[in-house]
C-alpha cells in the first residue's frame, strides 16, 4: 500500500478527516487507514479500534432471503443473534428469522460480499437488499479490553462468559443503536460494532474516550494483517 | 397554573420543578392578584424524594449526527443549526449577517442555481407486492394507479385526523416506491409503517434508508444545464423528465435516483446517492455549476424561498390539532379510497365549522415584524398564531403564515398580530402563494 488522499476517491468513509497524518492504502474505490504508525499489532493485541467502514457489507432480508444465500455459497448461522465466519474470512450474521447481515472480509477486499450485492436483482423473489454498506458505519474493536470498554457505554454484559465467540447483540452503546457480533479468536479478541452512518464522528470519539483507560489507539489495517 | 406550565415549559427542567413551582405559583397569583391557595400550584408526580447524585453519575452521552457533507458546509463558512440530532447549514456567512447571507442566497436561487444539502430529509423504501396498497392505506392520497416515474405529494393524518407528516412517494417500480418524511418525523413514520404493516399483513418490506442516501436539490433556473454537464444517461428535457418525474441513472457514474421537484418554486432536481459517494457529489456538483455561478444555500434560505411559495412545512406551520382542511390540503385527500388512518375522524371534522385556518399575511417592508408564535387577534380574543415570517426581497414586503378565525381567512381581510413590545399591526390576508401563482418557474 502506498500513501494515498481519501479525497481523490469517490467513495469516503465519513470518518477519513479522524485519520489526518494515518498512512492510507487503496481499498476498491476507498483510501483506508494503513498504519498510524508505531507497533500497531501490539496496539491492537492490547486496545485498537480499526474504521472498516469502506470494506463492502450488505443485508438481506425476506422469507427467501435464507435460500437465496445458500445459493450463493454462504454458511448461514442456525439462529437469529449468531454470527458465522466464512472460510475466506468474511462474516454472516443473522438478525431475525429473515434477515442477515453480510461483512466482507480484507482477505479478497470485500469482493465476494460485493458480488452477492451486485449478483442481487429486485422483483425475482421475496429477497429484499438492505444498503447496509450506506445506513451504517463499521467499527472493529480489538483487544483485551474489548468487554471492558464496552461495559461503559452499553448496558449489555458482554463479557466472554455470557457473550461468547459467536453471539450478537443488538442493543444501544452511548445511547444510539448498535450492533455488536463477537468474532474475535483468543489470540485476538474483537467486536465488530455497526452503527448509523451519520453518528460515525460521534461513536468514534465516545469509543476512543472510553478506551483511553486502557491506553486505547486507532489501528490501521496491517495491524490486522 | 396549568396555563402558565404549559405556554412557559417551566418546572418541565432537570429539577422538575423543585426549586420553581412555589417561585411561579407567586408570580402567578401576583400577576393575577390571587393568593397562592387560590392559583394553587402544579401536580407533583414521582420521584417524590431527591435522587443521589451517585444515580445520575457517570458518563453523559450527548448523540448527534451529521451528514456526509457536515464538513463542506463548515469549510464554505456554513452557520450550523441543529435539526433534531443533526446539524444542519443555516446559510453561508457570519452569523451577525443572517439576513444578508439570507436574502442573497435567496435571490441567487431565483436567478441563477444554488444547491442545499438535504440528506437529512427521510427516506423510506417500500417495496414488494403489496406496496402501493400500503401507501393506499397509510396516506391520504392514491397511489394505486401512480405512474412508475413519477412521484405524488403525500399527507399522512394520524387516527385523529391530525396532520403529522408529508413528503411524496416517488414510484421507480411497480412494487418499488421511494417515500420521504419530513427530517423530524421519520423516525416516527418509519415506526408507524412497521407497526401498521405488523396489523395488516401486507407483502411489503419497509427500510428506513435516510442516514444510507446523502441527497442535495439543485436548484434554479440554471439547474438543468448543469446537471446536463455530470448527467449523461438521463434525458433532461422538459418533455422527457418533467415536473414530478423521477428518474434512475447515473451522475458522474454514481448510481442515483433523480427527482423533479418544486420545494423551493424554481426548476428543481433532488439528487440522492449512496452515502459513501455524497462528498463526491457535492464537488462535482460545484465544478459543474462554477460557471453558472453556482452556490449553497442553507436550511434558512429554503425556508424563505419555501414561504414565497407558500408551502407549509410540517409540525412548523402544524400543530398537534392541525386537520388538513385548516392548512388547505383537502386536495391531497383521495374521497374514493375506502380507508386511510385517519380517513373516519377527518370525515367527522370536516362536518364541523372550522374555526381556524392557515393564511398568508403581508406587510409593507420598514413595518414590526412578527415573530413565529406572535398572536393573531380577534377583538379581545386570541384567534391563532404566526407560523412562519420573514421579509422577502423579491417581492419586496413582509411575508408570513398565520393561524387566523376562519371569519378572518378571506383574503383582504385585515388581521391584528401583536408583535413585540405590545404593538399591533394590521396585517393584509392574501391568496397563497405569495410568488409564482401560475407554478410556471418550476415547471420549467
Amino acid at each position: 500500500m502506498q500513501a494515498l488522499d481519501p479525497q481523490h476517491f469517490t467513495e469516503r468513509s465519513p470518518l477519513y478527516r479522524k485519520h489526518a497524518g494515518a498512512c492510507f492504502g487503496q481499498l476498491g474505490d476507498s483510501a483506508i487507514v494503513a498504519s498510524y504508525g508505531g507497533d500497531e499489532t501490539a496496539q491492537a493485541e492490547r486496545c485498537g479500534l480499526v474504521d472498516l467502514t469502506n470494506l463492502a457489507r450488505v443485508g438481506f432480508r425476506g422469507a427467501e432471503a435464507a435460500a437465496w444465500l445458500e445459493r450463493c455459497g454462504f454458511s448461514l448461522p442456525s439462529a437469529p443473534n449468531r454470527v458465522v465466519t466464512q472460510a475466506d474470512g468474511s462474516h454472516v450474521a443473522r438478525l431475525s428469522q429473515t434477515e442477515y447481515l453480510l461483512l466482507g472480509s480484507l482477505t479478497d477486499a470485500g469482493k465476494r460480499v460485493a458480488r452477492a450485492e451486485a449478483d442481487w436483482t429486485f422483483g425475482t423473489s421475496a429477497v429484499y437488499l438492505l444498503p447496509r454498506q450506506d445506513s451504517h458505519a463499521w467499527l472493529l474493536q480489538t483487544g483485551a479490553h474489548v468487554a471492558e470498554v464496552m461495559a461503559k457505554l452499553c448496558g449489555v454484559d458482554l463479557r466472554a462468559e455470557a457473550f461468547a465467540r459467536g453471539a450478537v447483540a443488538q442493543t444501544s452503546a452511548a445511547r444510539i443503536n448498535v450492533l455488536v457480533l463477537n468474532t474475535g479468536s483468543c489470540a485476538l479478541p474483537g467486536f465488530h460494532i455497526l452503527c448509523d452512518r451519520a453518528s460515525a464522528s460521534y461513536l468514534w470519539d465516545a469509543l476512543l474516550d472510553a478506551m483511553a483507560e486502557f491506553g486505547g489507539k486507532p489501528v490501521g489495517m496491517d495491524a490486522l494483517a | 397554573m396549568q396555563l402558565v406550565k404549559r405556554f412557559s415549559t417551566v418546572g418541565m427542567g432537570p429539577s422538575q420543578g423543585r426549586h420553581s413551582a412555589l417561585p411561579t405559583a407567586r408570580l402567578v397569583a401576583a400577576a393575577t392578584n390571587r393568593s397562592v391557595s387560590e392559583t394553587g400550584v402544579t401536580t407533583a408526580r414521582p420521584p417524590f424524594v431527591a435522587e443521589k447524585l451517585a444515580h445520575v453519575a457517570g458518563r453523559g452521552f450527548d448523540p448527534y449526527r451529521q451528514t456526509p457533507l457536515h464538513q463542506r458546509h463548515q469549510e464554505l463558512g456554513a452557520k450550523m443549526m441543529p435539526a433534531g440530532v443533526w446539524q444542519r447549514p443555516a446559510f453561508y456567512g457570519p452569523a451577525q449577517q443572517r439576513e444578508r447571507c439570507m436574502q442573497e442566497e435567496a435571490v441567487h436561487v431565483r436567478s441563477k442555481v444554488g444547491l442545499i444539502d438535504v440528506s437529512t430529509l427521510g427516506g423510506l423504501d417500500v417495496r414488494g407486492p403489496d406496496a402501493a396498497e400500503f401507501l393506499n392505506r397509510l396516506y391520504t392520497f392514491a397511489f394505486a394507479k401512480q405512474p412508475v416515474g413519477r412521484s405524488r405529494y403525500a399527507l399522512m393524518t394520524d387516527e385523529q385526523g391530525v396532520v403529522i407528516d408529508d413528503g411524496v412517494c416517488a414510484r421507480f417500480a411497480d412494487d418499488h416506491f421511494y417515500v420521504t418524511a419530513t427530517t423530524s418525523g421519520v423516525d416516527r413514520i418509519y415506526q408507524q409503517m412497521l407497526k401498521w404493516n405488523a396489523q395488516w399483513r401486507l407483502n411489503v418490506d419497509v427500510t428506513n434508508v435516510t442516514a444510507a442516501l446523502a441527497a442535495v436539490n439543485l436548484a434554479g433556473p440554471l439547474s438543468r444545464q448543469v446537471l446536463r454537464k455530470v448527467c449523461h444517461d438521463v434525458d433532461l428535457s422538459a418533455d422527457a423528465f418533467p415536473y414530478l418525474g423521477v428518474r434512475l441513472g447515473t451522475v458522474l457514474g454514481i448510481p442515483a435516483r433523480l427527482m423533479r421537484v418544486g420545494f423551493v418554486g424554481e426548476l428543481g432536481y433532488e439528487i440522492h446517492v449512496p452515502a459513501r459517494y455524497g462528498e463526491y457529489l457535492w464537488d462535482s456538483l460545484m465544478q459543474a455549476g462554477e460557471k453558472d455561478g453556482i452556490r449553497p444555500f442553507g436550511v434558512e434560505t429554503q425556508r424563505l424561498l419555501r414561504l414565497e411559495k407558500g408551502h407549509v412545512i410540517i409540525s412548523q406551520d402544524t400543530d398537534g390539532m392541525t386537520t388538513p382542511a385548516e392548512i388547505d390540503m383537502t386536495w391531497a385527500i383521495a374521497r374514493s379510497k375506502p380507508f386511510f388512518v385517519g380517513k373516519r375522524s377527518v370525515e367527522i371534522l370536516e362536518k364541523q365549522p372550522l374555526r381556524r385556518k392557515l393564511v398568508g399575511f403581508t406587510l409593507p417592508k420598514g413595518a414590526s415584524q412578527p415573530l413565529e408564535g406572535h398572536l393573531v387577534l380577534n377583538g379581545p380574543d386570541i384567534s391563532g398564531n404566526v407560523t412562519s415570517c420573514e421579509y422577502s426581497q423579491t417581492l419586496g414586503q413582509i411575508i408570513g403564515l398565520a393561524y387566523a378565525g376562519a371569519h378572518q381567512a378571506e383574503p383582504g381581510s385585515l388581521i391584528p398580530i401583536r408583535v413585540e413590545g405590545g404593538e399591533v399591526v394590521q396585517a393584509t390576508v392574501v391568496k397563497l402563494p405569495f410568488f409564482d401563482p401560475q407554478n410556471q418557474r418550476q415547471e420549467l
